[in-house]
């Protein structure tokens, strides 16, 4: 079985040279490039001795738990299906144990055959040092089984993923950073020695580069890595070399890993090799999403089908992409324009509130210009459809304002704050929502279409509603204008409960809009609905 | 419904249409394209204002009391999009709920439509990837949802497959046969003539025929009775050009 297998792996990877010639010539390329990469290593190997074993073992333990760990992690990033894939051998009968042997045994059978050699590049660095003694000879092919059962486990994983793009998706930014954090590490360790050490201050224009990453203290960060498992086989024979540490024990942990992983290898495969069976699950007797959290009446039918178009529809969804940039542009521009921080601390928050609470919902008929027939069909009442629809927006906002009140509290340094801010922005949520909620219905303007991108603008006759976006916004700011007023005074430092009062007038003139919004925009719903589908229907 | 009248402009669409639809019928609406077919029903539906006329759905009036007239209605539009960022089963809840349906209802009714539909096992794709006869067949069901007695469906069983359409037919038929009323609009006139039991023909928005099925056929095909109505037939002369070939 162990030669059919292997055979097996052979054919599957000369097939996959049956492949456009553009596609090879790249395969190729990437083939010299890692063979030249191997080159590079072990020259750089053979000159070791320069530095001392305590550097040496250092730079080893952290580059090979960087190969380690990206083993384990750019299959996960990467991979979309794994080449002799375990369950396809379902039918033959085979052990687990014994396929999951074999199987890691094929591995070799491909590109993978390349960490032959790389796992050999410190036996070569070791042999400047001879108290390693015959330790470097004992973990090469410990590290060798390690690597693979690393990359095999990480493939299964990383075919596993195919069905949640969105994880694969942080899997690899967290990859990224850490596998670069790893050579970077390795760069700052290596520096500040080679500049000392290269001949007649070739390298001295590095100089302040070395300066600039001293504060990192990479020697703690070396060490941090070098001590976690998935260093302790490379570092090793460093801790021989260097005489700190207890390298057999190093060794010890490396074995119990192996082990560990071997169990999950074997594992994996055992559950792929599982018979399915028929789940007795009723599909139709749930009830999906974000209905099962809302009531069933028409109101929380409009607010369910609001909260999966503020998740689905790219269109809301821009905001959430334009929300955290906010922040970032006012304060820059505050610092470039030296406005002192007690007061451009409290200008982000409130900015993202309006930009949330206004942003689609004061045009949110022509948004959802889907819903118009539907809820006239079935006679649903504006006062409810109004009601749905601003659900999303204040729960986004009550998000927003718990995460960010804190944090505006912190930088402005003052508790006074707290009411302040709380004043402006419960102002401009609810003023935004409410007076969205009437204007959306009175003047409605071409929107963009369900799905479609948020910039795309739709080429329909009538107004492009500069109108309705410029008195929706400047509305919105007038609701909040007392709570802003009385904090303006606040930051002035004129005496007076300033922050209490901007919270006070901030609460009712905010439920104010929002009442009156929605009822007139319920009741001219109510009333012009035929209106509102013709116009729906013209874009 | 009477002296239903809609002009567009300068242009009627709807001239003054009187029609009287009994109840526990399966009422065929017939006519070419741009006939007011679309304009007709949305305004018995309430969803296009009439410039005169009433319509009254067992007896109550639409437009004056539109609440408990939609009660007992339900609606298939032509052309107006659904919520196609819901999936299958979102929509049909989402119909549910909006109708003011309890839970256990939406539950099962929206599992008993799914089957009939044929669409259980697309319940949890999005609506914007269904193919149109996909998107037909749950439009129908969500206007189903609320058990109404009246279905008011437009074009119904364009580019639906025939087996699928067979079965919504079926659905219908037993509904009509429990009392309810169907009002459908087509250009199949094969389908019109073998489902209704009372038709109309209506082109440039008039009625040029209305009755029971046999009187308005009066022994002919629906097709040939049709085109004698609306008197399609004069636009093949003058085309002879088609008949010398251009090689």
């Amino acid at each position: 079985m162990v030669a059919e297998l292997l055979r097996l792996k052979a054919r599957l990877l000369r097939n996959g040279f049956r492949r456009p010639p553009i596609r090879i010539i790249g395969s190729g390329l990437l083939l010299v490039v890692a063979l030249a990469g191997l080159v590079v290593l072990f020259d750089a190997a053979s000159r070791v001795s320069v530095f001392d074993g305590l550097i040496v073992g250092r730079v080893i333990a952290v580059l090979g738990a960087d190969v380690s760990l990206g083993m384990l992690l750019l299959p996960i990033m990467f991979s979309r299906m794994q080449l002799l894939e375990p369950r396809a051998f379902l039918g033959y009968g085979i052990r687990s144990s014994a396929l999951a042997a074999v199987l890691l045994l094929t591995t070799l059978v491909g590109p993978a055959l390349l960490l032959v050699p790389l796992v050999l590049v410190p036996l070569v660095a070791w042999r400047a040092f001879p108290e390693a003694g015959a330790l470097p000879w004992l973990v090469t092919p410990l590290l060798l089984v390690q690597l693979l059962l690393l990359l095999r486990v990480g493939v299964a994983l990383g075919a596993r993923l195919r069905a949640h793009p969105a994880v694969r998706g942080w899997i690899r930014l967290l990859g990224v950073v850490v596998l670069l954090g790893g050579l970077g590490t390795v760069i700052a360790l290596v520096l500040p020695r080679a500049v000392l050490l290269a001949p007649e201050r070739s390298l001295a224009s590095l100089g302040p580069v070395v300066q600039a990453l001293a504060p990192f203290h990479a020697e703690h960060i070396a060490d941090l890595l070098g001590g976690s498992p998935l260093a302790s086989l490379w570092g090793a024979p460093g801790l021989a070399v260097a005489g700190v540490g207890s390298p057999s024990a190093a060794v010890w942990i490396g074995i119990v890993e192996l082990v560990l992983l071997a169990l999950v290898w074997w594992g994996l495969v055992r559950q792929s090799l599982r018979p399915t069976h028929a789940l007795h699950i009723h599909r139709a007797a749930r009830v999906p999403g974000w209905f099962r959290g809302l009531p069933p009446s028409p109101t929380g039918a409009v607010a369910a089908r609001s909260f999966i178009y503020w998740v689905r529809d790219p269109r809301y969804r821009v905001v959430f992409g334009v929300l955290p940039i906010l922040p970032v542009v006012t304060i820059a521009a505050f610092w470039v324009g030296g406005v002192p921080n007690t007061i451009a601390a409290m200008v982000p928050l409130p900015l993202m509130v309006l930009v949330l609470a206004w942003s689609t919902i004061h045009n949110d008929i022509a948004y959802d210009s889907t819903a118009v027939w539907s809820h006239l069909a079935a006679q649903t009442r504006g006062i409810h459809d109004r009601l749905g629809r601003i659900r999303p927006v204040l729960a986004f906002g009550a998000i927003l304002i718990a995460i960010g009140t804190p944090i505006t509290v912190w930088a402005q340094g003052s508790t006074a704050a707290l009411p302040a801010s709380l004043g402006i922005t419960i102002a401009l949520l609810l003023g935004g929502v409410g007076v969205g909620s009437g204007m959306s219905v009175r003047h409605p303007y071409p929107a963009p279409r369900p799905g479609d991108g948020a910039f795309t603008y739709p080429q329909a006759s009538g107004g492009t509603g500069g109108g309705a976006q410029g008195g929706s916004f400047f509305l919105t700011i007038l609701v909040a204008a007392p709570p802003i007023a009385a904090t303006t005074l606040w930051l002035f430092e004129f005496p007076g409960q300033w922050p209490l009062i901007a919270l006070g007038t901030g609460v009712v003139s905010g439920l104010l809009a929002l009442v009156i919004g929605i009822r007139s925009g319920g009741s001219t719903f109510d009333r012009r609905g035929p209106e509102l589908l013709a116009f729906t229907m013209q874009n | 419904m009477t002296g239903l009248t809609k002009t567009f402009g300068d242009r009627v669409a709807v001239d003054d249409i009187q029609l009287t639809v009994s109840a526990g019928s399966f009422f065929g609406f017939v006519g070419p394209n741009g006939a007011g077919k679309t304009t007709t029903l949305s305004m018995v539906t309430g969803l296009l204002r009439p410039d005169a006329g009433v319509v009254k759905i067992y007896g109550v009036d639409v437009w004056e009391n539109a609440a408990l007239a939609k009660r007992s209605l339900g609606v298939l539009p032509d052309r107006l999009r659904l919520f196609d960022r819901l999936t299958g089963s979102e929509f049909l809840h989402h119909a549910g709920a909006l109708r003011g349906l309890d839970r256990q209802t939406i539950i099962r009714r929206v599992a008993d439509l799914e089957r009939a539909f044929g669409i259980e096992h697309s319940a949890k794709r999005l609506v914007a990837d269904y193919s149109a006869g996909m998107v037909k067949k749950i439009a129908i069901a969500a206007a189903m949802i609320h058990s109404p007695r009246l279905l008011v469906l437009d074009e119904p069983f364009e580019s639906v497959d025939p087996v699928s359409a067979e079965v919504v037919i079926d659905i219908l038929k037993k509904f009509a046969a429990a009392g309810g009323t169907v009002v459908l609009s087509s250009h199949s006139m094969d389908l019109i003539e073998r489902v209704c039991d009372a038709v109309a023909i209506i082109a440039d928005g008039r009625v040029l025929a209305v009755g029971p099925i046999d009187d308005v056929l009066a022994g002919k095909s629906l097709e040939d009775r049709f085109v004698e109505l609306a008197g399609g037939a004069t636009a093949v002369e003058g085309m002879e050009w088609l008949q010398s070939f251009s090689d």
